[in-house]
């Protein structure tokens, strides 16, 4: 067994916690928020650890902990490694744990809190971001809307869906829009241009639907489904809500690669 | 107000970029420029500076003589102290936030990009809090500034709204309403004359950590095969929602 622990972390609210004794080497992980990032940037330097960053894989070979991430906009990725001591790093989604510790955080000063008119997530602390791309109508945007307020997430939309009128120019994701960090970034109605790519981080995962089989999305998104999105998103609707509703589910269809 | 703006570049995601060796990609001066972050962090500090004719704004600008042409462009918008700092090992995010620390001074407001440059994730800045043992309002997109100022972001359903009452570091993510506005013709003149200084620091302790590996990737993504939901409509619908669901929790 390796001598390296990898711990979860979870917020253990606003009172400032020490981190324990630690007895071998560990690997503190957070999750890939605002508040993560926050909350693991404080640790590493109040206990000179050493720090990954937003990890993609993470591998323990011997007593050496070995994880990878992308630099360079996506483009290029590195290879680190640690021997000892005590290292952070952030995750989308959490590997293998050995256990898991609630660090407390005070939110020192604290900011005041307005409620936004829309009551809607904020595209930069979204947890799921559903773009729409101009392969959308209004109604198809508005299925989107809802989809994203069942799940808590935000909507986004491509530079040409914006300039076609169908989502505000705050909604924009993309080279010259906002950047979105989102654990999953759901691609409705879009090619996926590299454009639009930039403003997505490295380490979300994409699922997409595009009636074209061929669109480039589908090159770099883990999931998705060839069909028209005016028919399916009402229904994706249907079973977002079923599946929150603990209701009976349908079997998910057949899948290929 | 004393403010200090700490800009990273990065390598202009136009070009293709290759590592070199066993490294990173090489800092090329002419393909060096302004993250979107760096242009956010700018601006707020110019709008502070607009509004409050007593604010200086100093630069530091991450690089060596690479730096330079970039350090240059930021003292264009008429900011009379930028320096450089070369980073030690820009891959490592822990000793490039050590080695910015003592750079810092006493700056009541430290503003930098949500990602300090190309190998940065959002952790330098909240590092480089953590070491100045000062404030960390992260990912700011707008600053409304007057009598004071005042920092705002959007967290979930609200809005965060910071006083900067005492030293805060702050990171600045892009937003359509801090777009950085265009320099002056006869500052950026003034600018290629300019004295750029370099900061120079002591080696910060290192955290034990290596670099192992530098590999290219085809594209912005990994390419990867893409699970298809064949079937019915209702079957493929039921396959994405499986997938946001599990992704929501």
């Amino acid at each position: 067994m390796s001598h390296w622990q990898v711990l979860g972390v979870r917020s253990g609210g606003p009172c400032a916690t020490p981190l324990p004794d630690f007895d071998r080497p560990t690997l503190l992980v957070f999750p890939a928020t605002a508040e993560g990032e926050a909350l693991g940037g404080a640790t590493a330097a109040a206990n000179g650890a050493a720090v990954l960053g937003r990890i993609t894989s993470l591998t323990r070979e011997g007593q050496v902990l070995v994880a990878s991430r992308a630099t360079h906009g996506g483009r290029v990725a590195v290879r680190l490694r640690v021997a000892r001591g005590l290292a952070v790093a952030t995750v989308n989604d959490m590997p293998d744990l050995d256990g898991e510790i609630a660090l407390g955080a005070p939110a020192d000063p604290a900011p005041e809190r307005i409620a936004r008119a829309d009551r809607r997530v904020a595209l930069e602390s979204a947890r799921i971001v559903l773009g729409g791309g101009r392969g959308l109508d209004e109604a198809a945007f508005a299925q989107l809307e809802r989809i994203a307020d069942a799940l808590g997430g935000a909507v986004g939309a491509s530079l040409p869906a914006v300039d076609l009128g169908l989502a505000p120019v705050s909604q924009q994701v993309g080279q010259s829009g906002k950047f979105v960090t989102p654990a999953l970034y759901f691609a409705v109605g879009m090619s996926g241009t590299p454009q639009h790519l930039a403003g997505i981080g490295s380490a979300t995962r994409l699922v997409a639907l595009n009636t074209d089989p061929g669109a480039s999305i589908f090159r770099v998104a883990e999931a998705g489904a060839v069909a028209d999105a005016r028919t399916l998103l009402p229904l994706v609707l249907q079973a977002v809500e079923a599946r929150l509703g603990n209701s009976l589910q349908t079997p998910a269809g057949p899948v290929r690669k | 107000m004393n403010i200090l703006v700490l800009v990273a570049g990065v390598l202009d995601p136009k070009w293709p970029v290759a590592p070199m060796g066993d490294g990173l990609p090489e800092r090329v001066a002419d393909r060096l420029i302004l993250s979107p972050f760096d242009e956010a962090a700018l601006e707020i500090a110019l709008r502070i500076r607009d509004a409050q004719s007593d604010t200086v704004i100093h630069a530091i600008v991450a690089g060596g003589t690479e730096a330079i042409r970039l350090a240059r462009a930021v003292t264009a918008f008429n900011i009379a102290d930028v320096t450089t700092l070369d980073l030690p090992a820009p891959w490592d995010q822990g000793a490039t936030a050590r080695a910015l620390a003592p750079a810092c001074g006493d700056a009541d407001l430290i503003l930098m990009g949500r990602e300090f440059g190309d190998c940065d994730d959002g952790l330098v800045p909240p590092m480089l809090a953590g070491l100045l043992c000062r404030a960390f309002f992260g990912r700011v997109q707008v600053v409304e500034a007057g009598a004071g100022v005042r920092l705002m972001r959007e967290a979930e359903t609200c809005e965060e709204w910071l006083s900067v009452a005492r030293p805060v570091v702050a990171s600045v993510t892009n937003d359509r309403r801090i777009r950085l506005r265009k320099p002056l013709m006869k500052n950026v003149m003034m600018a290629r004359q300019a004295l750029i200084g370099t900061v120079t620091h002591c080696p910060a302790p290192t955290d034990g950590l290596d670099l192992a590996g530098v590999s290219a990737r085809a594209g912005s993504r990994a390419q990867m095969d893409c699970m298809m939901f064949d079937g019915s409509p209702e079957q493929q619908a039921s396959g994405l929602a499986a997938l946001l669901v599990e992704a929501a929790r």
